[in-house]
């Protein structure tokens, strides 16, 4: 039986159907049709599907999609645009923190989320905070440098 | 495939009569962590879920006579820190800080870990060691259960259809010369635990053991007391004679016969029991003494 989800994608409303046991992720993907948030493990571990849900960091493919009702959603479409990308995306791109970039938009994400608590990060803490945000490239140490290098400039 | 409805119900007793209208079809969604992998490998078929999203006064942590009491709905992020203002949870909190990553413990919440009774489940084994009871909630009454006797097997609880987890009791230390400790060992961080174990001691003045507890969490489908290492600590002077506390870890390595997983050996987990035994022992005593 499907239910009406009303929820705020990136500031935009929409209004759609899911099953009770769809979760956030497939809402996002199929039912709002924002395909940046990615589906590789779909069980929890790499964090590719990573979004901020009223403002905390989650795995949307872990969160039943209808405890989303009347929330905020972040996706990474939210974080910049082609034309204006968001200084951690600019980061990312100078410091060749992508390959395949499956796993960027969710790690971008929790870099958002780190910054956003803890403006000044020491390398341990991006280390720590990127614990759930899974690269089979191995980009995790221009991941890093490209994170610091972001905080280091809005602080300075 | 089974029609699967949800609802979200306000107050704990109009959850209790949903869940009991739903019998063994109906499932409580917490932070739904456990749920979606579960619905994700096919392995339930919920014909209502039943969210205590909206359910209030499941999200309170307060020191009353009892002990200190969470509600099921406080997420594994708040209780990283709650050892900082309870001291009796700070073994807890640093149990909490390894689970998983920073995503799942912002949504997972007290209750599921402990209802979904992971036998590897960190939260169970050190809430085990600390003598926890839960309260659970059913349309006719409610009652208050050791969580040595809810969990009781992998993936298994006592709870009963129509029966709601509302909170966890941990009881305040009886003496004050008492401390819990919790070790584990993982192949990768984040992951479950090869092998945990959750310690417990109370101290007289002099350093003897008053009280020791404990529990190994990933050998059996339940974590479970070391029964016979817990008496060998009884009556002992462990802050002069730290003999005893590896005899103790030896007879609690001894008496368990841990199930084989394809990454480590019943053989190799009984080493890990004997090892982490006596290092959170150690830790738990250090505190104990420590204690103004």
């Amino acid at each position: 039986m499907k239910y009406p989800l009303s929820l705020t994608v990136n500031d935009e409303n929409y209004d759609i159907l899911v099953e009770p046991y769809h979760t956030l992720m497939e809402a996002i993907r199929d039912g709002v049709g924002l395909t940046g948030t990615k589906c590789a493990c779909d069980d929890g571990r790499c964090g590719a599907c990573t979004v901020l849900l009223d403002g905390t960091l989650v795995k949307s493919c872990l969160v039943p999609a209808l405890q989303a009702q009347g929330k905020s959603v972040l996706t990474i479409e939210g974080l910049g645009t082609p034309d204006n990308l968001h200084p951690l995306q600019v980061a990312f791109l100078e410091h060749g923190a992508v390959q395949c970039g499956y796993c960027t938009p969710g790690m971008l994400l929790t870099a958002k989320n780190l910054l956003d608590e803890n403006p000044d990060p020491t390398e341990e803490d991006i280390r720590t905070a990127l614990r759930g945000n899974l690269c089979r490239c191995g980009v995790y140490t221009h991941a890093t440098q490209a994170i610091l290098s972001t905080a280091k400039r809005d602080t300075a | 495939m089974i029609d699967c409805h949800y609802v979200e119900p306000t107050t704990v007793d109009e959850a209790c009569r949903l869940l009991a209208e739903h019998g063994d079809g109906g499932m409580v969604v917490a932070g739904g962590q456990v749920l979606s992998l579960l619905r994700y490998h096919g392995l339930i078929e919920p014909s209502c879920l039943v969210s205590l999203q909206h359910v209030a006064g499941l999200d309170g942590i307060t020191a009353e006579e009892e002990g200190v009491k969470i509600g099921a709905m406080v997420t594994l992020h708040r209780l990283e820190s709650v050892g900082q203002e309870h001291p009796t949870l700070w073994a807890l909190s640093e149990a909490v800080k390894n689970i998983a990553d920073r995503q799942i413990r912002n949504h997972g919440t007290l209750s599921g870990n402990i209802c979904a009774a992971h036998q590897a489940s960190d939260i169970n084994t050190v809430l085990m060691a600390l003598n926890a009871s839960v309260k659970l909630v059913n349309p006719n009454g409610e009652r208050i259960v050791n969580l040595h006797d809810f969990v009781t097997d992998a993936f298994t609880t006592t709870a009963e259809p129509g029966e709601l987890l509302t909170e966890v009791i941990v009881p305040h230390f009886a003496t004050p010369r008492s401390a819990a400790a919790y070790h584990r060992f993982a192949l990768r961080a984040g992951d479950y635990p090869v092998v945990s174990v959750g310690t417990f001691v109370s101290l007289d003045e002099a350093g003897l053991c008053l009280e020791g507890r404990i529990v190994l969490g990933n050998c059996l489908g339940a974590p479970t007391h070391a029964a016979e290492a817990e008496q060998r600590l009884q009556g002992c002077n462990v802050v002069q004679d730290d003999q005893s506390l590896a005899e103790a870890a030896n007879l609690a390595a001894a008496n368990v016969t841990p199930w084989d997983e394809p990454m480590a050996s019943g053989e190799y987990k009984k080493d890990l029991v004997s090892v982490l035994t006596r290092e959170a022992l150690t830790e738990a005593v250090a505190s104990a003494v420590a204690v103004k």
